[in-house]
């Protein structure tokens, strides 16, 4: 039988009375190392400090608590737990809600209560054997070595192994993650051709869509909401679905029914409250972001965007004081966070200066003037854009039209962005300016680029390699100089000797890509030079 | 304000039976510290294990009176995922040990091939399992089989026991299709819940079902279990 006497055990229950028979239950099992508490918080911070074999988490752990589900998602996020460690959601009834839940924040079991000691020693043994299955794969994953992983995959899959269809799983999400969606949709039919499986068919709907068919997704994730009317992770697929053929009520309406099954998912409210907003139905949006915001409390998940989102909203029905209330206890909130204190001073900028506070409005722009050149090129588009826009409503045109160039510069061949620059300029008045100064500045970029690649055809690597990078520089978003950029690098490497900190830059350039744009051909032909270089030199 | 018409005596019902579970779940639970306490050759050991074969009894029950009501209201969906059929009975078996060790009664599992994987949802079908085994352990004489076959399209589960089998006319309500009245005994509602998750499994044109009749390994009542 399964020793559990050297394993070290956390028991997380509201109930002192269960936490004390499941301790008992855990001495007849000669396990004398077990600790346990009451609630989430105070059990992340013994996770923290200690490490267990095995965590037994009750999934309802009290009203306005941290339930079992925040608890495990916060010690992944954080990277507090060993893979090694076991972690069992105890339920009190069927797990059917949280099981659908993305592969990344699952537990590695459910357990129904009641259970006997018998039972919890089995399923404990269990897991341990298949995780010892997946340890490989999972450590690969962990090195962000996804083609590694993949090959794994294929070794495993071609053993026929006990969890034949959980191989298969981790495979086609991996594929869709390196965007390789016509190999996902192939691990995905072949698991639909041995058995229509909700996840499997979810997997062929991302793959549609990822790909841009967003109708054919939409018909798939709709026929498996209506024949799976908890499947919730199908909802906000078809939401999304919705969403990029621009039928937003219709998305709403997906979410208004996923939410109400699943009130406490903090990112199924704000997924509600944005496409609320674009809807302009601002008392939807309102109530789903202050959902948002009041989950965030409890949630690893919070993020300042929902305090700016709900400022946005008070704007929008006029409520100006609530608005700059909320922006305030966004900056307590997040005060160690350089991005959230930029948006929330620009807001306050664009606020007061809307109320005839010219005063106010100045000090905030200045302030978020101040930590903007301090991040600049680090900062997502829309934020950027707010920023502009904040400059050209105060009439520095000049501060606003360096921070278009920014965003321009940095999707420079990514319409969608650059139809929304456009729209800023338009409300600046600044339409025909503004359309020239889009062809101006992706002119340069082209022709920085066109720059780059010349030194690399002229075999200048060495050079190649600080052109780029100073290219690269304040230029995350941009797939083709950061594909150029890593390509130099690993040129270079190929033809002299591999080395660590050229990996390090090279790694840096492949995750911008992975980040905006997995499928583009250049990150997938990079991406296995990459990782071999890097296995060669770690033997 | 509560008036007649919105009165949803089923979901009240439902969620007392999940509050009584769990109190029951607590209590089974601290009857097994009891039990570790206590000398196995006492009388006291005996009663407590009788108190904890029954307790669990009742709680298998009311499981099932919940999840009825979670797939008659559809909130309940299933969780297909691919299961080694030997490893799933031999849970069944550590389950059930305290009612089984209790009442004398030996459960012998055969299993064609110990790696036989089979696509269904892993707790509905311990559900069902336990829900035809309690109704066994009323009428077997001390011997329970499982017996395991598959084709290219199902799997067969058989539960046969050495009682003196099912009465006629239940036996022909079924094979007559005639819709099982759940009001009717225990058996009654037992096999109206068996069909009904073994119809929640379904796979492309092929759909899961039970049946009764007698004969099987030892004479008495067989139960099969169909699953595509």
């Amino acid at each position: 039988m399964f020793d559990l006497s050297k394993k070290k055990v956390l028991i997380i229950d509201d109930f002192a009375e269960f936490r004390y028979t499941l301790k008992k239950m855990l001495q007849s099992l000669n396990c004398d190392d077990v600790d346990d508490v009451g609630d989430g918080d105070t059990a992340i911070d013994r996770i923290a400090l200690k490490h267990y074999d095995i965590i037994l988490c009750d999934y309802n752990l009290g009203e306005g608590r941290k339930d079992g589900q925040q608890v495990l998602e916060e010690v992944k996020h954080r990277r507090l737990m060993k893979y090694s460690t076991i972690y069992i959601m105890v339920t009190a009834e069927n797990a059917m809600f949280m099981v659908m839940g993305v592969l990344e924040y699952k537990p590695d079991d459910y357990l129904t209560k009641p259970f006997t000691k018998e039972i919890l020693q089995s399923r404990l043994e269990r897991i341990t054997e298949k995780k010892k299955d997946f340890e490989e794969i999972d450590r690969a994953i962990q090195r962000d070595e996804y083609i590694t992983a993949i090959q794994l995959c294929n070794k495993k899959i071609l053993d026929k192994p006990k969890n034949l269809i959980e191989f298969y799983r981790l495979k086609g999400e991996l594929c869709l993650l390196i965007g390789e969606y016509d190999k996902a949709e192939e691990v995905f039919d072949t698991v639909i051709e041995m058995r229509s499986i909700p996840w499997a068919m979810l997997g062929k709907g991302k793959v549609q869509f990822y790909k841009g068919n967003y109708r054919v997704a939409k018909d798939i994730f709709k026929s498996l909401t209506e024949e799976n009317i908890v499947l919730l992770d199908a909802y906000d697929w078809l939401a999304k679905a919705y969403s990029e053929m621009a039928l937003y009520s219709e998305a709403q309406n997906v979410l208004i029914k996923a939410t109400d099954y699943s009130p406490r998912a903090i990112l199924r409210q704000k997924a509600l409250a944005e496409v609320a907003f674009k809807n302009k139905d601002y008392d939807m949006a309102e109530k789903a972001y202050k959902s948002t915001v009041e989950l965030g409390k409890l949630s690893c998940f919070k993020n300042q965007s929902d305090y700016i989102g709900l400022a946005k909203v008070l704007l929008n029905k006029f409520s100006h004081d609530k608005a700059l209330a909320v922006l305030k206890e966004a900056k307590t909130a997040f005060s160690d966070d350089n991005k959230a204190v930029l948006q929330a001073a620009v807001m306050e900028g664009i606020i007061n200066k809307e109320i005839g506070r010219s005063e106010a409005s100045k000090k905030a722009i200045e302030e978020a003037s101040i930590i903007f050149s301090g991040i600049e090129g680090k900062v997502d588009a829309d934020i950027a854009m707010d920023m502009a826009r904040a400059f050209f409503m105060l009439g520095d045109k000049e501060q606003g039209v360096t921070i278009m160039k920014g965003i321009i510069q940095n999707h420079h061949d990514d319409e969608k962005v650059l139809k929304l620059v456009q729209e800023v300029f338009n409300e600046a008045n600044l339409k025909i300016e503004g359309a020239e100064f889009i062809a101006s500045s992706r002119r340069e970029i082209i022709h920085i680029n066109n720059e780059g690649v010349r030194l690399v055809q002229e075999g200048k690597l060495k050079e190649a390699i600080e052109f780029f990078e100073k290219a690269a520089r304040g230029l995350p978003d941009n797939k083709i100089i950061n594909a150029n950029a890593a390509q130099a690098l690993l040129m270079y490497m190929q033809k002299v000797a591999i080395n660590e900190r050229y990996l390090f830059q090279a790694k840096r350039y492949l995750d911008n890509i992975k980040n905006v744009d997995p499928s583009y051909k250049k990150y997938r032909n990079l991406l296995p030079v990459y990782e071999k270089m890097k296995r060669d030199i770690s033997k | 304000m509560l008036s007649k018409n919105n009165i949803d005596m089923a979901s009240i019902f439902a969620s007392s039976a999940h509050d009584i579970k769990n109190t029951l779940a607590l209590l089974l639970n601290l009857i097994a510290v009891a039990i570790d306490e206590t000398h196995p050759d006492s009388k006291t050991y005996k009663t407590l294990s009788l108190l904890r074969a029954d307790t669990l009894k009742v709680i298998n029950q009311l499981v099932q009176l919940l999840t009825i009501y979670s797939l008659e209201t559809s909130r309940y969906m299933l969780n297909i995922a691919h299961h080694n059929i030997r490893e799933f009975m031999e849970d069944l078996a550590l389950q059930n040990k305290y009612i089984l060790d209790i009442k004398g009664i030996s459960i012998d599992i055969d299993c064609p091939e110990d790696d036989l994987y089979w696509f269904f949802d892993r707790d509905m079908l311990i559900i069902l399992m336990n829900s035809v085994l309690t109704n066994k352990y009323q009428y077997t004489n001390g011997k329970i089989a499982i017996t395991i076959n598959y084709d290219k399209d199902y799997l067969y589960i058989q539960i046969d026991d050495n009682g003196p089998g099912y009465p006629q006319n239940i036996i022909e309500d079924i094979m007559t299709q005639k819709p099982v009245n759940p009001q009717t005994k225990s058996t009654g509602l037992g096999i109206f819940f068996a069909s009904m998750i073994a119809q929640a499994h379904k796979n492309k044109d092929k759909i899961g079902s039970v049946k009764i009749e007698n004969g099987g390994k030892y004479g008495g009542g067989s139960f099969i279990i169909k699953l595509p």
